[in-house]
């Protein structure tokens, strides 16, 4: 659904995106995710047609957004970092405005007021909403069509918890609904969450794309397991660290472990084979912010 | 019809929040009280004595219109693209499925409408008061000068967009626009002293002609002037081209450089803006 191919931005002697390919599939959910000034907002520029290539295209529903920019643009809502829209006109006026832009029917822009709750508002001007009513409002825009793609630069960032959850929801209503997201955000625990797929840029190039679980296995990084202990004899954590343990320490009656993958099972047989008191075992698997820092420092 | 529609919504959408934020209003106003002010002052001081006091009359709004509305068009342009730029709903407009040429279009027309507002607005107090206190205003002048001022306006727009459209952000875009009304309103009148001075005969003749069609302001004030009879005045060098452009010809290929200056900066702004990037 979304295609880069060989793209590649420079102003002057900087190099914004370095010879980037990737391609998102119908229906899927692909973040981007990387340090500031990765090149994650400029990707996003040149699929809408805001800043152009110096090589490479990048397409839409298979339209050349250079060639063929208005086809390619109207598969795509767009909710930017600062869903800025007009602060003089009320709700109601932009979201009209932007849906004449698109050919909308004033049925469908009324639906989407109602889908994102924006009805008491509708005869407010723009210049006194808050922060998070702002962001609804340019999801609203960015629906106001229907699009088959979203693309999402850093939605919650501006949102209260009760909104973060609420934009969750909604989001993984539109993936139910068959929408390819293309989602840019810093906030790991959301992509984790929300995401099929990872794309890690830095310094403009991609350096790893897979799931949260292809990335894992894929940096072997160790495992955090938490063995909560009934009574504690105090050599469970030597035998944890003999049996393969990177890392073993008792916090009160919890035993604190980070074992690599392929020595897990060996640490827990030798634990329930020493006749150690285990009442429960709590396996956290390595985090996106794990998997991002290791991949990131190893590229520093 | 269905390509104009995105103009269309962008133009009614440009004079809405024009209005809105009472830039119309008050502009309207400011203008309408300095020419007014013009009006009676010049219209009392010679005793409303008909033809040549509204000759006199008019030649003060004239110069109320060469300092004031360039200087207008140039910043409601420049404001309303640069910041709309800055501000972040240009980043949501041209994420729309229209073409960026629209955008430059649909600005022009609505801030034309809101500017035309504004002009008229204070055209009409200040055309009233003339009309109450001249015995013999004369209504064919006063409309021209209304229309040059419209055409002048239009084409300083045009200017506008075209700076804002190529400046990297508002405060560069708001230094050249003051440049460009410095030096085509203050500075350009003492270049063409100086070469007056400098050449003679036909050179000079050559010159004139060639620096009257290069600034949408002279082209203002010496097809007013003409009309109202201040040309007279002009030295005699000036007299031939001045005889000229009193005819029939003359008034053509003057509306022809007016239309010229509002048309080509404004695809001139289309074409910057429709190829350059909108970076974060």
């Amino acid at each position: 659904m979304i295609a880069f191919d060989h793209i590649h931005k420079r102003y002057g002697s900087t190099v914004a995106i370095h010879d980037l390919s990737l391609t998102v599939e119908p229906g899927e959910t692909l973040a981007l995710v990387g340090p500031n000034g990765a090149g994650k907002t400029t990707l996003i520029r040149m699929l809408l047609g805001l800043v152009r290539p110096s090589a490479g295209s990048a397409r839409v529903g298979g339209h050349d957004v250079q060639r063929d920019g208005i086809a390619a643009r109207s598969q795509i809502g767009y909710l930017p970092q600062r869903a800025v829209l007009y602060a003089n006109l009320t709700v109601g006026e932009n979201l009209g405005f932007l849906g004449q832009l698109r050919g909308v029917a004033s049925a469908r822009v009324a639906d989407t007021i109602a889908l994102l709750r924006l009805g008491e508002l509708a005869n407010r001007p723009v210049r006194e909403l808050s922060g998070g009513t702002l962001q609804r409002l340019g999801l609203a825009q960015a629906l106001l069509a229907d699009p088959p793609v979203l693309v999402l630069d850093e939605p919650t960032i501006s949102l209260d918890p009760l909104s973060v959850a609420t934009f969750k929801t909604l989001l993984r209503q539109l993936r139910a609904a068959g929408k390819t997201v293309l989602l840019s955000s810093h906030i790991l625990g959301d992509v984790q969450e929300l995401a099929d797929r990872v794309a890690i840029l830095d310094h403009g190039r991609l350096i790893a794309l897979d799931s949260v679980g292809g990335l894992a296995r894929r940096c072997a990084l160790p495992e955090r397991i938490r063995v909560d202990l009934g009574a504690v004899d105090g050599g469970e954590a030597t035998l944890a660290r003999k049996a393969g343990a990177a890392s073993a320490a008792l916090q009160g009656s919890t035993l604190e472990i980070t074992v690599a993958r392929e020595h897990k099972l060996a640490v827990m047989r030798a634990l329930l084979n020493s006749g150690a008191a285990v009442t429960d075992i709590q396996g956290q698997p390595p985090t996106l912010e794990d998997i991002f820092t290791q991949l990131i420092s190893a590229e520093a | 019809m269905k390509q104009f529609q995105p103009v269309l919504a962008i133009a009614r959408r440009e004079l809405a929040e024009a209005i809105r934020s009472r830039w119309v209003v008050l502009t309207g106003a400011l203008f309408g009280v300095l020419a007014l002010a013009l009006s009676v002052v010049g219209m009392r001081s010679v005793g409303a004595a008909g033809f040549g006091g509204f000759s006199r009359t008019a030649i003060g709004l004239l110069n109320l219109v060469l300092y004031f509305v360039p200087l207008l068009a140039l910043l409601l342009a420049i404001n309303s693209l640069a910041a709309e730029r800055e501000e972040g709903p240009l980043e949501v407009l041209l994420a729309q499925p229209i073409a960026r040429r629209t955008v430059v279009y649909g600005k022009f027309a609505g801030l034309a409408a809101a500017l035309i507002a504004a002009l008229c607005g204070g055209f009409s107090v200040a055309g009233l008061a003339i009309g109450l206190l001249s015995a013999a205003a004369d209504v064919d002048g006063y409309t021209l000068l209304v229309l040059r001022s419209v055409a002048l306006g239009l084409a300083f727009l045009s200017l506008g967009l075209w700076i804002a459209s190529a400046a990297r952000n508002r405060l560069r875009a708001l230094t050249w626009g003051l440049l460009l009304w410095f030096a085509t309103v203050l500075l350009y009148d003492l270049l063409i002293l100086g070469l007056t001075a400098l050449l003679g005969g036909s050179l000079l003749r050559a010159a004139l002609g060639v620096l009257l069609a290069a600034n949408p302001v002279d082209l203002v004030r010496v097809s007013t002037l003409i009309h109202l009879g201040g040309a007279d005045s002009f030295g005699l060098t000036a007299q031939a081209l001045i005889g000229f452009l009193r005819g029939a010809g003359g008034s053509a290929v003057l509306a022809a450089l007016l239309a010229a200056w509002i048309v080509l900066p404004l695809l001139g702004a289309a074409h910057t803006f429709a190829r350059r990037d909108f970076a974060a």
